[in-house]
């Protein structure tokens, strides 16, 4: 058992108290460490100006993550290396090869997005396989907002620093981080306030058992807001991420196996090679930042209306294993969602790992996310489909939605109307679309009318039956490199 | 197009800014600093009858909590906390504290409670009082639209928003040995001075301001802003630095933002199809005390040289804080209504609407009679419509459909901005030892000023470039003009031309006839003379000295658009490309090409980025930014970045800007007439008339949503 939060911080182990170690990351850095290159521009998570890089050993290489400092707690950054603005060039003489671009390429204005700019490409500097494309610097900047340039200068300094071949990883970094390493279960503070890490899944129920009103936290992108926005006081944490074997990802002859503490970027890939469109919606899912940090089991345990990845995942016929203690169950994932914020959890169970079958070839999926702008951004409406398709008809249909209800949702009964489909005979699918309007009573807010909703879920719908129809996929689709990659499967 | 005169290169602060190391208000260390929490009111409209401040004083570590009653009374509408709560998040109480966490909890813990009254949420609820302003007016609209062969009458709504720079709201305030010195980011740096003055019953000799560097601006930081005598009040009663950041929310509910708008347009044309009758109504959103004028008939007079003209404007007041000028205030609503009308116009006439235009050069100012100084509008058009192909264009709607189904439309729109100008104090000190010191009113928000003042004193003096200070957005180097309006760029610039030419004097008479080697420093160590200083004034045309004394005050002391003998604006045109996807009916820009008109240009590099910074805007503006009142409790629905969608990257496709570069004659020796606003005008109406070639949709209100074009 270790009592302190330990990470490397310009070449030292800094150990954190339980108080410290409850802080944002972002407050213990400018608070604490006197380092305000790194800026607050929202405390929320969306604009990016907080970004700093966290390097951990992940499989046995150095990774350079750019994370948002404001919505992590301190905690989170244990075993890594805290990087920020200040360390590209500590000497301020040589410049980082990001800065070097940014200070040609007129990168800055105002600069308050600057900090966060930067080490949002020093991340992707470091880590991205060359060539670098232009899409890929754009997927890297989606979490980073500029009130001022327009970004163009941005990406083209982006693509400058990366044409430069990829650099070696300071070897002392894999020295130094391995170093630090240990299998030690984490509880800093006492009874009354704590950060606490357990290592072990037994450790964990355990301290659900003792803790019941502790708050749990996986990546922290949804707890941290409850912190930073709603001020709630959250004196109990329990950081799930270091418990052993909660984050695997595996991948049987039948089913893709994803622990829930896995972040969304580390199961992107797999998750994404299911299906290119499952890939393009984890490309829009949230920013480069929140996906280093947030999990999947954390997407599906907040049980958000407009999570993006339940209805991907419904569709897709995954099932969610839940545990507690030793008693294990698991369930079709469209049932844990009972209503609005209430799901069929019991006490002190945890989401332990969702399943997903490998889809076969006859099996065709369709995922749109609907958003006002284009990256960074909640869905206004996200609609998935996959259907089994015998030769020009729909052997079977799952049909799922975000956005349309309490809770990520099936429609059940146009998944039975769409039964026996003729593909090749458009103008009899209008009742069966329609049938989706009378399944849906969606709410009206900010993000979209209720009248919007229920039109562009028909509309996606019926852009899904004409794409597996055969209908050349539209031109206003971005095609990704993922996607492109896939393109030749 | 002529070269631009004005090489590129790098901005002097860029380097710092990729570093990290530049110290923006809320970076900058204070021994013993406190931290401070708002504590906002719950209810939109009232009188605060209690506040128990007990709980937060048991937080460990709060040092104090102030109320209205820690606060002088004044007349009018205070900026401190009141007990009259006019808007719902106004300031109640302010926690101080020995650390931020202990502020946040204090602040938590504060209890107050009130009588509530009824509001007015909204311009078109009950109680919404229309309050008309001065007309502008022009010759006979009234007779000119009754002898018109073609009109065209519409109204357009612009939405309530908020700046958002990245930088937070924040104020350092510290009191030492009876001076008050306060850093936080502001436009306005003397202004602030003067009103913490009055707030507190100063004598302003005793407040400095700094606000060396800006995290972005957009006009949010014009006026006093609502927390700095509070937070100075703190520093002062508890005798150390107090640090206020605001988080987000607060910052929605407590900055100025930009109100809502109404524009009803009607136009004549004559048989001739040559535009010639205007009138616009305009009215927007104001709270019940404040003051920005609805000022929206400053551009589309000068735009096309129409004699009559006939504009009203009001204020109609409800129950919400004061409204502010956010990035071309009045220019940018104005002209997405105008620009929209004079593209229906064109349609209904079966004109292009680049030909239309181009058939009304503006000579003269309407509204004063006096000449244009300059207005080289068609050239902006005619430029922009060779790069983006404008010829190839359908005149029908409709008429490019991809394969897929997706919709293209091609648009047009102009803009015009005023040229304004303040007067300015400046002290120039070359030394011997290298070294130069410029001091100056202005704000480094971004727009590069600093960077323009370096490039202007390099031209005119032979001074070491590396130990160049220039010191602004200080209220102890200089008298600061609020650097809004575009007008920094040329106020300074006369002044470093002012200032150049008293040093070169200077140094021609202590020289005399004597011939000696080497550039202005080295000179002055060859005849021992440790320094030279040299103390100007300039005036905008036709401004007396009263103007400076305003200045010096921290009053208002900027001129322009009419001057004495002429009339002096900016220009842009626009083009849109524009695509809809056919099944979400998703509108996208993949392309605009912008043409400013805007003198001579300083700075090539700044230049292009504020232009493509201010097209950024605008298509913000015109596709996704709205700030929605909750008309249930008051105050705004979508308080945060995550809600309130400023554009990300993805959002943005191919800008190409270019400038007519050509020197405006009259209206300043350097010939630049001001960017950074213009930047943005007329170009939401440029979407929204590509949406209306693409789709034949004319959506008339912004942000044009999706829904809209089902
Ligand atoms: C800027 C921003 C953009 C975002 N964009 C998107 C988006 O595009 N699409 C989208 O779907 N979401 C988005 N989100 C929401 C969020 O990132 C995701 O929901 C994320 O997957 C949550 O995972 P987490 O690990 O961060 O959860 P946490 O914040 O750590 O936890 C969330 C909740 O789930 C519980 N929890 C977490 N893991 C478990 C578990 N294994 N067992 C039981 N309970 C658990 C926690 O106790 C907590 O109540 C965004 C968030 C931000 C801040
Ligand atoms: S401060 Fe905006 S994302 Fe962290
Ligand atoms: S440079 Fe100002 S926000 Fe990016």
């Amino acid at each position: 058992m270790r009592s302190s939060v330990r990470f490397i911080r310009r070449g030292r182990i800094v150990e954190l108290s339980a108080a410290e170690a409850r802080m944002t990351l972002l407050d213990w850095l400018r608070l604490r460490d006197a380092a305000v290159g790194t800026k607050e521009g929202c405390a929320e998570g969306d604009c990016g100006a907080c970004t700093v890089i966290l390097a951990r050993m992940k499989q046995g290489r150095v990774v350079h993550e750019p994370v948002n400092a404001c919505i992590l707690l301190a905690g989170q950054a244990d075993g890594a290396e805290v990087l920020t603005v200040e360390d590209l060039s500590p000497t301020g003489a040589v410049h980082h090869p990001v800065q070097d671009a940014m200070l040609r390429l007129h990168g800055s204005q105002c600069g308050f997005c600057t900090p966060g700019i930067v080490m949002s490409l020093a991340a992707m500097h470091q880590d991205a396989p060359r060539p670098v494309s232009r899409q890929a610097v754009c997927d890297q900047l989606a979490g980073n907002l500029c009130r001022c340039t327009g970004y163009r200068p941005i990406v083209e300094a982006a693509l400058e620093a990366c044409a430069a071949p990829q650099p070696e990883v300071p070897a002392a970094r894999g020295v130094a981080l391995t170093a630090l390493r240990d299998e030690a279960a984490i509880f800093a503070g006492n009874d009354a306030a704590f950060f606490a890490a357990p290592r072990r899944e037994a450790e964990l129920f355990d301290l659900l058992a003792r803790y019941p009103d502790a708050l749990v936290v996986a990546g922290a992108t949804d707890a941290g807001l409850w912190l930073t926005k709603a001020l709630i006081a959250a004196p109990r944490v329990i950081w799930l991420a270091r418990v052993e074997g909660l984050d695997r990802i595996e991948r049987t002859r039948t089913a893709l196996s994803i622990g829930a503490t896995a972040t969304v970027a580390d199961a992107a890939r797999e998750l994404g090679s299911l299906a290119p469109d499952l890939a393009e919606v984890i490309r829009r899912f949230g920013s480069t930042q929140v996906r280093a940090s947030a999990t999947v089991g954390g997407n599906i345990a907040n049980a958000s209306p407009i999570g993006d990845l339940a209805p991907c995942l419904i569709a897709l016929g995954a099932t969610l294993e839940l545990a507690a203690g030793n008693a294990t169950r698991t369930l079709p994932l469209e049932d844990f969602f009972v209503a609005y914020k209430k799901q069929d959890r019991r006490p002190g169970e945890i989401v332990r790992r969702i399943s997903v079958p490998l889809p076969d070839v006859a099996m065709q999926f369709r995922a749109f996310k609907i958003t006002k702008r284009m990256d960074e951004d909640i869905s206004a409406v996200l609609g998935a489909f996959a259907f089994q398709v015998d030769g020009r008809r729909i052997a079977s249909a799952r049909v799922a939605f975000g956005g349309m209800a309490g809770i990520p949702a099936r429609a059940r009964t146009t998944e039975q109307r769409l039964l026996g489909l003729d593909l090749d005979a458009p103008p009899t699918w209008p009742p069966l679309l329609d049938c989706l309007a009378a399944e849906f009573k969606p709410l009206s807010d900010h993000r979209a009318s209720a009248e919007y909703r229920s039109l562009v879920a028909r509309n996606l719908l019926h852009k899904a039956l004409l794409e597996i129809a055969g209908a050349p996929l539209s031109s206003t689709r971005i095609v990704t490199h993922v996607e492109a990659a896939h393109a030749g499967e | 197009m002529p070269a631009a005169p004005f090489p590129e290169r790098e901005r002097i602060d860029a380097r710092d800014k990729v570093l990290g190391a530049t110290a923006y208000a809320a970076d900058i260390p204070l021994p013993g600093l406190l931290y401070a929490m708002m504590v906002p009111a719950t209810t939109p409209k009232g009188r605060v009858e209690t506040v128990a401040v007990e709980g937060a004083m048991q937080v460990r570590g709060v040092v104090r909590v102030l109320t209205a009653f820690d606060f002088p009374a004044l007349p009018g509408p205070p900026p401190t906390p009141a007990t009259e709560i006019a808007y719902r998040g106004q300031p109640v109480a302010l926690v101080v504290a020995e650390t931020l966490e202990a502020a946040i909890e204090g602040a938590e813990a504060v209890r107050a409670t009130y009588a509530g009254q009824a509001f007015v949420p909204l311009i078109d609820s009950p109680g919404a009082a229309r309050e008309l302003v001065q007309p502008k007016k022009a010759g006979n609209a009234q007779a000119a639209m009754a002898g018109a062969a073609t009109t065209i009458e519409a109204s357009y709504v612009s939405p309530a928003q908020h700046h958002n720079p990245m930088e937070m709201l924040s104020t350092t305030a510290v009191w030492r040995d009876g001076k008050l010195t306060i850093y936080e980011g502001t436009q306005s740096a003397s202004l602030v001075r003067a009103n913490v003055a009055i707030a507190l019953h100063l004598d302003p000799a005793v407040v400095e301001v700094k606000s060396a560097q800006v995290g972005g601006a957009f006009g949010q930081k014009i006026p006093l802003q609502r927390q700095t005598p509070i937070v100075a009040l703190a520093a002062i009663l508890i005798g150390r630095p107090v640090k206020l950041v605001l988080p987000r929310a607060q910052i929605f509910h407590n900055a100025v933002f930009r109100p809502k708008s109404r524009h009803q347009v009607a136009l004549g044309a004559d048989a001739g199809g040559k535009l010639t009758a205007i009138r616009y109504d305009a009215d927007h959103q104001q709270s019940r005390k404040g003051t920005l004028e609805p000022g929206y008939h400053e551009s589309p007079p000068r735009m096309y040289g129409v004699a009559d003209y006939d504009g009203t404007a009001a204020h109609v007041r409800i129950d919400t804080q004061d409204p502010g000028a956010m990035r071309a205030p009045y220019p940018h609503p104005a002209q997405f209504a105008f620009e929209s009308a004079v593209d229906e116009l064109a349609h209904k006439l079966g004109r292009d609407p680049v030909a239309f235009r181009l058939a009304h050069q503006a000579t003269t100012d309407p509204i004063s009679g006096n000449p244009l100084s300059s207005c080289f509008l068609n050239d902006c058009l005619t430029e922009g419509a060779r790069r983006f192909g404008w010829e190839r264009r359908p005149i029908a709607q409709g008429a490019m459909v991809e394969p897929d189904g997706t919709l293209v439309g091609w648009g047009v729109a102009a803009g015009g901005y005023p040229a304004n100008v303040s007067p300015t104090i400046a002290t120039l000190r070359v030394s011997a030892d290298g070294r130069t010191r410029f001091a100056v009113a202005g704000h480094e928000m971004g727009q590069g000023i600093r960077t323009v003042i370096a490039q202007l004193l390099q031209r005119e003096l032979d001074v070491d470039p590396a130990r160049l200070e220039i010191a602004i957005g200080d209220t102890a180097a200089a008298p600061q003009h609020t650097t809004a309006s575009s007008r920094g760029t040329v106020s300074v610039g006369a002044a470093v031309t002012a200032a150049a030419a008293k040093m070169r004097a200077a140094m021609a008479e202590l020289i005399g006839q004597r011939s000696i080697a080497g550039n202005i420093h080295r000179q002055l160590a060859t005849v021992r003379r440790p320094f030279l200083q040299v103390e100007v004034s300039t005036l905008g045309p036709g401004q007396d000295a009263g103007a400076l004394d305003r200045l010096r005050a921290g009053a208002r002391a900027a001129a322009g658009p009419e001057y004495p003998q002429f009339t002096s604006f900016s220009y842009i045109a626009h083009f849109v490309e524009v695509r809809v996807e056919p099944s979400t009916r998703r509108v996208r820009v993949p392309r605009v090409v912008s043409i400013a008109d805007c003198g001579r240009v300083v700075s090539p590099r700044t230049a292009a980025s504020q232009v493509r910074g201010g097209v950024v805007w605008a298509i913000g503006a015109a596709l996704r930014e709205e700030t929605e009142v909750d008309p249930r409790f008051g105050g705004w629905l979508n308080a945060d970045l995550a809600d309130y969608v400023v554009p990300v990257n993805a959002d943005i496709g191919d800008i190409d800007v270019g400038f007519v570069d050509r020197p405006d004659p009259l209206f300043n020796a350097v010939g630049s007439k001001g960017l950074g606003e213009v930047a943005m005008v007329g170009a939401a109406a440029a979407i929204a008339n590509a949406v209306f070639h693409a789709t034949g949709t004319r959506v008339r209100k912004m942000p044009l949503r999706i829904e809209d074009l089902l």
